[in-house]
């Protein structure tokens, strides 16, 4: 049966989780206010991305308590791949996860596995994309063997695989959604090791698959005019959203646990706006709504994108061979309202704005609105053309209802 | 138990191979492995595997790579295939395949070969009580942690010389940048290597229909490493062939023999260093634990 044969609605489409990231507390309370089901993050110990500002004990204690009161919930990553030495501690640490109220762990080591079973019985296990799930017969055996309760599935996997695992997995699965994305196999690849004896499988991953290369055929460089590069685009699946959820993907996740403050709130509520919106239609959204959810997420993001292998083989066009930035993201998160009196409005300011620009507030309280910046106070109560110094506070009008940490952005 | 197990590319060295002492080859099958050996088919398999049960030698095919849900039921049953041509073991990577192997109570020919991801000896232990033959324990670790993984695992396996596997990606990486660059070389050559723009190491690379992949740019080598192991109670010690001249594999098979036989070496082993000098051995991570 192929894609097209299953996109008729199937038993299965239901509103999936919206898993999203979180550097630090501050963070995972964003990800949460903008639509958030459920955050992952990662402690001080046991987690890769150890240059992520990463969360005492107390953060994920806080985080679980605001993640209760918002009905939402925290996972957490215990994904290294141990050495003998990385054990010490691990199990008070699981015992405390769990008497936190944290929902789950994602792990990819079998000892990990088994200890969490054993010392925190409460905690789901998630077994990490580490362990590369490109196929049902992994998962069947990850849960036969471990009683994992949820298969996050491998970055290669294509929508033909994903239809054919969620059909037969018996556990929950999920799938990456948006952001960075390896480009070899998650969790065998040791180019960070050789180049900075950084240990990509325990947090230290240097990212030299982005770095350039020259490509030899023997002694002849084939690189003269072009070196050679891995780098993949950020992964960006808004056209396969209606298929995932069809699916019967269980989770959809977002990459990105370093990522800003802005990069969070924008991404999730994009998708977030998007998923309900393809599941109140209970069916695929027409493409003039799909662009506009698209034009919203891509708000947020500052690398190119691809649909990574959910169109078949990532192949040249999911790559990036040349020296590229969209440096005009950050320049339209402009600032963070912090008072409100009616409709003047304090902002603390991120980037640069003028009087008569037209601007939009992000809430998570309500859709993308837009406004005309009519005129701009400083603190001193003076008017002024244009708001230049970061992180000082202003005052405008708007014309609606805003609220406390609404983000203030340029208009596209 | 110590097996001397080495990759073999061309079945003309087949013969040396006997004459010198190898327990057991290792043959890559047909669109299965995440690696840069030679491939062979399931007829030049059976061949191959009645020619070294004639002199006593076992044979090990690599099923090494990750199955997408549409090769993975294919790739069950071939496994099941090329274990009924007599083979004696099989390694993997995809617990898919251990899955199958359990249901036919197949699993005790198999060898879990993850490349990067058991680095304990509790993750050792827990793929070997699955009933395997052997697991693989990775070159990234120290000399100390290999010794305290064989001493708690039994039956391990140690890749002991050759250029390891430094990366796997599905992507056709070559193939990519040759279309993109419109380049004209052969991504399937094994004269291909990349020098990080900043270092002067050459690392091969190599893509193969399943997999673009990138070896270290030293030729790992244990000689000194060698009784240590033993002591372990490794059993099966390993040389990978890929970017080995034949000369340098037959070399190498000649000074494994006789460390494995307890024979005194190191005339041979430093012939040996002198004479490839520029192929860059090295100890790889023995020495140097790698840093979170």
């Amino acid at each position: 049966m192929d894609i097209m044969d299953r996109r008729q609605l199937s038993n299965r489409f239901h509103k999936p989780e919206l898993l999203a990231p979180a550097g630090d507390l501050k963070r995972a309370k964003t990800a949460i206010l903008y639509g958030a089901d459920a955050v992952y993050l990662g402690g001080q110990f046991f987690s890769l991305r150890s240059r992520a500002s990463n969360f005492t004990l107390e953060d994920i204690q806080e985080a679980c308590v605001f993640a209760k009161e918002h009905g939402a919930r925290i996972h957490v990553t215990c994904n290294i791949i141990p050495h003998n030495e990385d054990f010490e501690g691990l199990e008070e640490y699981l015992k405390k996860l769990e008497e936190f109220g944290v929902t789950a762990i994602i792990v990819a080591s079998p000892s990990i596995m088994k200890l969490a079973r054993k010392v925190a019985p409460k905690l789901e296990v998630h077994c990490s994309t580490q362990m590369s799930i490109t196929n049902v017969e992994t998962a069947i055996f990850m849960h036969d063997v471990f009683g994992i309760d949820r298969a996050v599935l491998a970055r290669e996997c294509n929508m033909e695989d994903i239809y054919g695992i969620t059909e037969k997995c018996p556990v929950e699965t999920e799938a990456f959604i948006h952001g960075g994305m390896c480009v070899n196999y998650s969790g065998r690849c040791t180019l960070s090791n050789r180049m900075t004896l950084r240990d990509a499988n325990r947090g230290g991953c240097a990212q030299s698959c982005r770095w350039a290369y020259h490509l030899y055929d023997g002694k002849n460089e084939i690189s003269d005019d072009a070196l050679f590069t891995m780098g993949s685009k950020d992964l960006f699946t808004a056209d396969y959203m209606y298929d995932l959820m069809n699916a019967g993907v269980s989770s959809l996740k977002i990459e990105g646990r370093m990522k800003t403050e802005y990069y969070v709130a924008t991404i999730v509520s994009g998708y977030r706006h998007l998923i309900d919106e393809i599941y109140e239609n209970q069916g695929p959204l027409s493409q003039e709504r799909l662009d506009y959810h698209k034009k919203q997420i891509l708000y947020g993001e500052n690398r190119e994108v691809c649909s990574g292998f959910y169109a078949g083989n990532a192949n040249a066009d999911s790559l990036i061979y040349h020296e590229t930035s969209n440096a005009d993201v950050n320049h339209d998160f402009l600032g963070t309202v912090v008072g409100i009196d009616g409709t003047h409005v304090t902002i603390e300011t991120r980037n640069k704005f003028n009087t008569g620009e037209t601007l939009e507030i992000l809430s998570p309280y309500n859709t993308v609105r837009q406004f005309h910046v009519d005129s701009i106070l400083n603190a001193k109560n003076e008017v002024i053309e244009t708001a230049n110094q970061p992180m000082t506070r202003v005052q405008i009008d708007i014309p609606f209802e805003v609220h406390e940490k609404d983000i203030l952005r340029r208009s596209r | 138990m110590k097996i001397l197990t080495v990759t073999l590319e061309n079945r003309n060295l087949l013969k040396d191979y006997i004459d010198l002492g190898v327990n057991e080859v290792v043959l890559a099958s047909a669109d299965n492995t995440f690696s840069a050996l030679h491939e062979f088919t399931g007829e030049e398999i059976k061949e191959i595997v009645e020619e070294c049960h004639m002199h006593h030698m076992t044979v090990t095919v690599l099923m090494n790579r990750l199955y997408s849900e549409k090769d993975i039921y294919a790739a069950q049953k071939e496994m099941e295939e090329i274990l009924h041509l007599g083979v004696d073991g099989l390694m993997f990577a995809d617990p898919g395949l251990l899955k199958y192997a359990k249901e036919k109570h197949l699993e005790s020919y198999l060898t879990y070969r993850p490349e990067t991801l058991m680095t304990c000896n509790e993750d050792a232990l827990f793929w070997k009580e699955q009933g395997l033959r052997s697991v693989v324990i990775p070159c990234l670790l120290t000399k100390d942690e290999v010794m305290d993984i064989a001493k708690y695992t039994p039956d391990t396996t140690v890749i002991i010389h050759g250029s390891t596997l430094m990366s796997v990606s599905k992507r056709k990486l070559l193939s990519a940048y040759k279309e993109v660059n419109q380049k004209d070389f052969d991504v399937h050559s094994k004269t291909l290597s990349l020098k990080e723009k900043q270092r002067e190491a050459y690392m091969p690379a190599y893509e193969n229909a399943v997999a673009m992949m990138i070896y270290t740019d030293y030729i790992q080598e244990s000689f000194d490493e060698m009784h240590a192991f033993m002591d372990a109670q490794v059993t099966y010690f390993e040389i990978d062939t890929p970017f080995m001249s034949e000369e340098a594999v037959i070399d190498a098979i000649r000074i494994y023999r006789m460390l494995l036989d307890e024979k005194d070496a190191s005339r041979e082993i430093q012939a040996y260093r002198d004479k490839y000098q520029d192929k860059e051995l090295s100890d790889g991570y023995y020495g140097q634990k790698t840093v979170k």
